[in-house]
């Protein structure tokens, strides 16, 4: 797995630092410790790092309430009205009819 | 647990999703060049008989102006219909069996509906027989109607996904072909 940091905006106005990181399992980490890194604002609201004694290395992460690539719902906010152009015109009627379908029928059909 | 095709309605103008709406007049534009507010333009009128196929969500949050609306045919006008083309009584029923079970993609057929003070035939829904009407219009239709049906679930989700079923076909341009 490759090393990987990413850069690492602090949130001032919720008032902690967001912390990611991957790091390459290795026999030289030793000392539980918290990793402090960069990370994309975007993507991340909270991260931990923990390594233990026993080299495992824990992850832990919340994702931000919007992320890049979400699909946001923009029903509550404004609804889209397409308009169309209208002109009034005055339309002649020349015949009244009763509407009579055309029913064409396959031949080969898929069974449902 | 009793699960009856249809809910009578009577002089409402409330419409959703499965309503029977007969005799609704649609124009049918016979000149299209359009260009000035007040010009003369050729029209027909069209009575159509239809079943309402937009959501019913759509209609009661007024998220629509215009009503969906497919063309529907009784029984017995569609069986003359068929003797008219030539088929014979055999044919039409097997026609009529094939849309039953659903093997005819563009067609749907709902129950027929009898008591004392309303009666009505089967009717065929033809999916490729579509319009689309001002939703004030549909409504004032409807009420004008007098005793109408109203599609009840599930039917009016199996004919909701029928209609779905029909438009979301795809045709595959190189079709698999297993060779013996």
């Amino acid at each position: 797995m490759s090393q990987e940091q990413l850069g690492m905006k602090k949130i001032s106005s919720i008032g902690f630092v967001a912390a990611f990181g991957l790091i390459t399992m290795s026999s030289s980490i030793s000392s539980q410790s918290i990793t402090t890194m960069n990370i994309m604002p975007n993507y991340y609201h909270e991260a931990h790092n923990y390594s233990l004694n026993d080299s495992t290395v824990c992850n832990s992460s919340m994702l931000s309430r919007q992320a890049v690539g979400d699909i946001v719902s923009m029903e509550k906010r404004s609804d889209f009205v397409q308009q169309h152009e209208k002109i009034k015109v005055n339309l002649e009627i020349t015949k009244i009819t009763k509407h009579i379908s055309n029913f064409d029928f396959e031949e080969e059909y898929e069974e449902i | 647990m009793e699960y009856p095709w249809f809910e009578l309605q009577e002089n409402s103008a409330d419409i959703t999703q499965g309503d029977i709406v007969l005799n609704c007049p649609v124009p049918i534009l016979k000149e299209f060049d359009i260009t000035e507010p007040g010009q003369n333009v050729q029209a027909e009128i069209a009575t159509i008989d239809g079943i309402i196929l937009t959501q019913a969500c759509d209609i009661a949050n007024k998220k629509v102006d215009n009503i969906i609306l497919c063309a529907i045919t009784a029984k017995s006008d569609f069986e003359q219909i068929q003797r008219n083309q030539g088929r014979n009584e055999k044919e039409i029923k097997k026609n009529i069996e094939g849309i039953i079970k659903g093997q005819q993609n563009a067609l749907h057929i709902i129950n027929e509906y009898k008591s004392e003070e309303f009666s009505q035939d089967y009717y065929i829904i033809n999916f490729k027989d579509i319009f689309s009407v001002p939703v004030e219009i549909a409504r004032e239709i409807a009420k004008r109607n007098g005793k109408r049906l109203r599609l009840c679930p599930p039917y009016r989700e199996h004919l909701s996904q029928a209609f779905a079923r029909y438009f979301m076909r795809v045709g595959l341009p190189i079709n698999i072909q297993i060779s013996d």
